[in-house]
């Protein structure tokens, strides 16, 4: 961060929630000496679920908590927020919150195939937490009762009904709709589901007959309107309003928070999105974004004018991780262990996590299996988010987009003992490409200042100048295949330190030690067979600082690039790469 | 200010109310006061999934709109097999929708014909032995009882009730095929650890009600998914076996009523529980969550290597403690049955209630 942040005459102070599915984290924001810094941040088990369901009574422990860090009283003897400041220098004159504690919306898909309007449906979805449970399409082999069941048995919070070009057929589209219309007459005895039709537009009146007894029908554009053209802001407009009214507005003990809140209470990865997307606008350049959570996975992509995020609810460190083995193999999960452990012991650990979602590792193997369990959600969100948005495809699986800074986020990668672990993990599961740095959100502040930034720009910049974030470093990863023990480039560092000319090798990573906050002068020139984001064999001079990993990281292993098959190779490789990254 | 800890019921004798409900609204056989048996039905209402649909606008010959005017039956009707659900006259004779099930017409929906059947009813039983106590509006009953309650960390999503039978002699007994003799069948079996597939179907075929364990495979679990037979694991995946307090409680239960709900919400923050019903005194108060970490606390240790383990805080630390593998974190000394005072995070311990 360089921007000079100016000084303020007159400031309030900010008080802000984060209500994740395991963890509640609250955070004191004030001035200190002219400027905004981060004064105290406690975090405290969530209580929006059973036993407690409340989610209230977790924001007030942790905020007791911070009483007690800073002396500082902000709760009445009732357990109300003191709003604002008092006289005697109680309470705070701000309150704001984020969330991804609420359940998932429950979605059923509707639509004619799903390599269009289906595939466009979920794009559309990954704006919120949300869980397909059911998905109707004309290939549905299922009679129409067990169509009409499979409405039931899903008992969706949305129906979901995309489907037509406009103007298209409209027959084959509302015959998928009539096993709707039963399913949702039936479960008007007990439920009334919220229905958004994104399809074809001739068709709306129709469904709007044929549903709107038994459902609450909202219309949206058509999210295909043509084979070739995809508009999905108008349905991810309504799906989000759809999510935060009945899955935020609904949490138990929300509404104590929102008459405390100065502003409304966002998704947690919304807010995340916004932080994403200010740190692109401030740099002017890409950022991406992921959030390892323990009930979702989300990926934000950030240009300076716009962002968007991709929340996978079915991934993520707790509850979800369970069903990690139904995407991939265990063989999958535990090639990223370097030491010997079974498949049944890993998919015991995989289970046993899903259970205790909180729980830390206190062995070496716990943390290797956690470690890889996390490469394995990440990776897979990214991949699915890479084919969703058409990331460039590199070795036949979609790369992450060029970027400049990566933002992280998320207890297991928050609570790794040691920088070049985290760093191995972002690299081995999202396996970016070009001149980025890494920062991490040690202290999980980044949606809390993602809810501020709209609001308070100038509390949300002096904040980050204070050093919030844990600079991981920098790392130049560059594309293209050579022969294993070639060069792939010359590089040159000129610091304090050092000063260094040699060789990279492809296939292999390696750190150049750069002092934490220090610089060095780096030149890198790849052979005409790598690319560094300049094209292939162009190379570039740049002043790089170092980060927590104590130096500039090459990653020269290709992209995509393959773990040995041999077990006792790759488990040699992997011990090396960690000890190269000193983790 | 109140302090919040995950937590585990284990209680010998307490007040315990659950509501019953079926997944659609229906109609409530019993009525409230009312002594219920486990296996007593309380609430029923027809199938969702099974009904029959016939094109009707297709087969008159007419616009999917204009089905009405050749509607015979009106909705909601019963109709029996072989009923004239709509027809339309034509030159040469009449065209006939009939109905192919005894059951209710249903609905019309864009010119087809839904009906219901009436033989498919499904049934919700009570669960446990105790008194209705309140209607969940059209959908189940709450129903009181008293007895022992454990909650448990994982259950395959079914329910059971049965007679218990302990059939371990340790927290950590792994179950054998040996522990099949004698009668099992209509018994719920306690076992401390449970990793063989093969003897999971086993007790499918023997008629066990249900399955008790301390822990059970990945494997094994995720077979359980896919069968009628409830399996409850008390602990965790893995095969560290049964918490003591859970197995000690299982043996004084030996041979008493036991249920089984299985059926939970784990992402609403629900837990599968085991209940025992047994009379108690008047007064009894339901479990409340203790909300406190201090010296003397019971607690159950979550993480590898004393997993499964109950000992007492012994003291709890104040500032961050760094473990084995480098990670600072909150933590406390709990002191194991054995004497042995291991240093345990926070986040890896389950309050004992």
């Amino acid at each position: 961060m360089t921007t000079e942040a100016p000084q303020v005459e007159t400031y309030e102070s900010f008080l802000v929630a984060d209500c994740g599915s395991t963890h509640t984290t609250v955070v004191l924001f004030d001035m200190v000496a002219g400027a905004y810094r981060l004064i105290a941040r406690a975090a405290v088990p969530t209580t929006a679920h059973g036993p407690w369901f409340d989610v209230a009574q977790g924001v007030q422990q942790a905020i007791s908590r911070i009483s007690e860090i800073t002396g500082r009283k902000l709760l009445s003897e009732q357990g109300r927020l003191i709003r604002p400041v008092r006289a005697d220098g109680s309470g705070v004159d701000h309150f704001a919150a984020v969330a991804s504690a609420a359940q998932p919306l429950d979605v059923l898909l509707v639509g004619l195939f799903d390599q269009v309007s289906i595939t466009s449906a979920r794009k559309a979805l990954r704006a919120i937490y949300h869980h397909e449970k059911d998905r109707l399409t004309l290939s549905d082999q299922r009679p129409p009762h067990e169509q009409v069941g499979a409405v039931v048995q899903s008992q969706p919070d949305l129906i979901l009904i995309t489907g037509g070009t406009e103007g298209g057929a409209e027959d084959r589209l509302l015959q998928v709709v009539e096993s709707v219309g039963l399913g949702v007459s039936v479960m008007s005895d007990s439920k009334v589901p919220e229905v958004i039709f994104a399809g074809n537009f001739r068709l709306r009146e129709r469904v709007q007959a044929m549903l709107g007894e038994y459902a609450n029908v909202q219309m949206a554009d058509n999210v295909r309107p043509t084979l070739e053209t995809e508009q999905l802001d108008d349905a991810v407009r309504l799906i989000t309003a759809l999510y935060e009214d009945l899955k935020i507005n609904n949490l138990s003990g929300v509404q104590e928070l929102r008459d405390w809140s100065s502003y409304p209470i966002l998704p947690t990865a919304h807010a995340f999105k916004g932080i994403c997307h200010y740190f692109a606008a401030l740099q002017k350049q890409t950022v991406l974004g992921v959030d390892l959570g323990s009930n979702s996975v989300s990926l934000a992509l950030a240009e300076p004018e716009q962002a968007q995020v991709s929340i996978h609810s079915e991934l993520g460190m707790g509850l979800p991780v369970s069903q990690l083995l139904n995407k991939v193999s265990v063989d999958e999960v535990r090639q990223w262990v370097p030491m010997e452990v079974s498949a049944a012991e890993t998919a015991d650990f995989i289970f046993n996590k899903s259970l205790h979602p909180f729980t830390v590792p206190t062995t070496e193997k716990m943390m290797q299996l956690e470690q890889a369990v996390a490469r394995t959600a990440m990776r897979c969100a990214a991949l699915q988010t890479g084919h969703e948005l058409r990331w460039p495809i590199l070795g036949e699986q979609p790369t992450p987009p060029p970027f400049g800074l990566l933002l992280a986020r998320g207890s297991t990668l928050a609570n790794a003992p040691r920088p070049g672990q985290i760093m191995l993990m972002l690299l081995d599961a999202l396996q970016p490409t070009g001149i980025f740095s890494i920062a991490l959100d040690r202290y999980g502040v980044l949606p809390a200042l993602g809810a501020l930034a709209a609001h308070q720009p100038l509390a949300v910049i002096q904040t980050l100048e204070a050093g919030v974030l844990s600079d991981l470093g920098w790392v130049i990863a560059p594309t293209g295949k050579g022969q294993l023990g070639k060069k792939a480039m010359d590089i040159s560092i000129e610091s304090e330190r050092i000063s260094f000319e040699g060789e990279i090798e492809f296939g292999k990573i390696e750190i150049f030690p750069i002092a934490p906050g220090k610089s060095a002068k780096v030149t890198v020139k790849p052979t005409s067979r790598f690319d560094i984001g300049f094209g292939p064999g162009q190379g570039k001079k740049m002043t790089l600082t170092g980060g927590l990993v104590g130096g500039l990281v090459i990653d020269a292993r290709g992209r995509p690039f393959t773990l040995p098959r041999d077990v006792a190779d790759r488990r040699s490789l992997m011990r090396k790469w960690l000890w190269d990254m000193g983790g | 200010m109140k302090e919040f800890y995950r937590s585990t019921v284990i209680q010998t004798q307490t007040k315990i109310r659950r509501a019953r409900v079926l997944p659609k609204g229906g109609e409530i056989v019993v009525r409230v006061g009312q002594e219920v048996s486990p296996i007593q039905v309380v609430a029923r209402t027809t199938m969702a999934s099974d009904f029959a649909i016939m094109s009707a606008a297709e087969k008159l010959g007419v616009a999917p709109e204009a089905i009405g005017e050749y509607l015979r039956v009106e909705k909601g009707a019963s109709v029996e097999a072989g009923a004239v659900l709509a027809s339309r006259k034509r030159l040469l004779g009449e065209r006939q929708v009939l109905s192919p099930v005894d059951g209710i017409f249903f609905d019309v929906v864009n010119g087809r014909i839904a009906v219901q059947p009436t033989s498919d009813w499904l049934e919700l039983r009570a669960l446990v032995a105790g008194r209705v106590v309140s209607y969940v509006g059209n959908q189940g009953v709450t129903i009181e009882t008293s007895g022992s309650l454990i909650q448990a960390a994982w259950g395959s999503g079914h329910e059971g009730v049965g007679r218990l039978k302990v059939v371990a002699t340790t927290p950590d007994t792994l179950l054998t095929p040996d522990h099949f003799n004698g009668d099992v069948t209509g018994q719920v079996l306690a076992v401390g650890c449970l990793n063989n597939v093969e003897l999971f179907h086993r007790a499918e075929d023997l008629g066990v009600r249900g399955l008790i364990v301390g822990s059970a495979s990945a494997e094994v679990c995720r077979v359980s998914l896919d069968s009628p037979l409830p399996l409850l694991v008390t602990d965790g995946v893995g095969s560290d076996g049964m918490a003591p307090p859970i197995f000690e409680l299982l043996h004084q239960s030996d041979g008493r009523s036991v249920s089984l709900f299985g059926d939970y919400k784990a992402e609403a923050g629900q837990r599968p529980e085991i209940i025992l019903p047994q009379a108690a005194a008047l007064g009894l108060d339901a479990a409340t969550v203790k909300k406190v970490m201090a010296p003397g606390q019971l607690v159950r240790i979550l993480s590898a290597g004393h997993a499964g383990k109950v000992g007492k805080i012994k003291h709890i630390y104040n500032r961050l403690q760094s473990t084995p593998i480098g990670l600072k974190t909150p933590g406390v000394d709990v002191e194991l049955p054995n004497g042995e005072v291991v240093f345990v995070p926070t986040a890896n311990l389950d309050v004992i209630v």
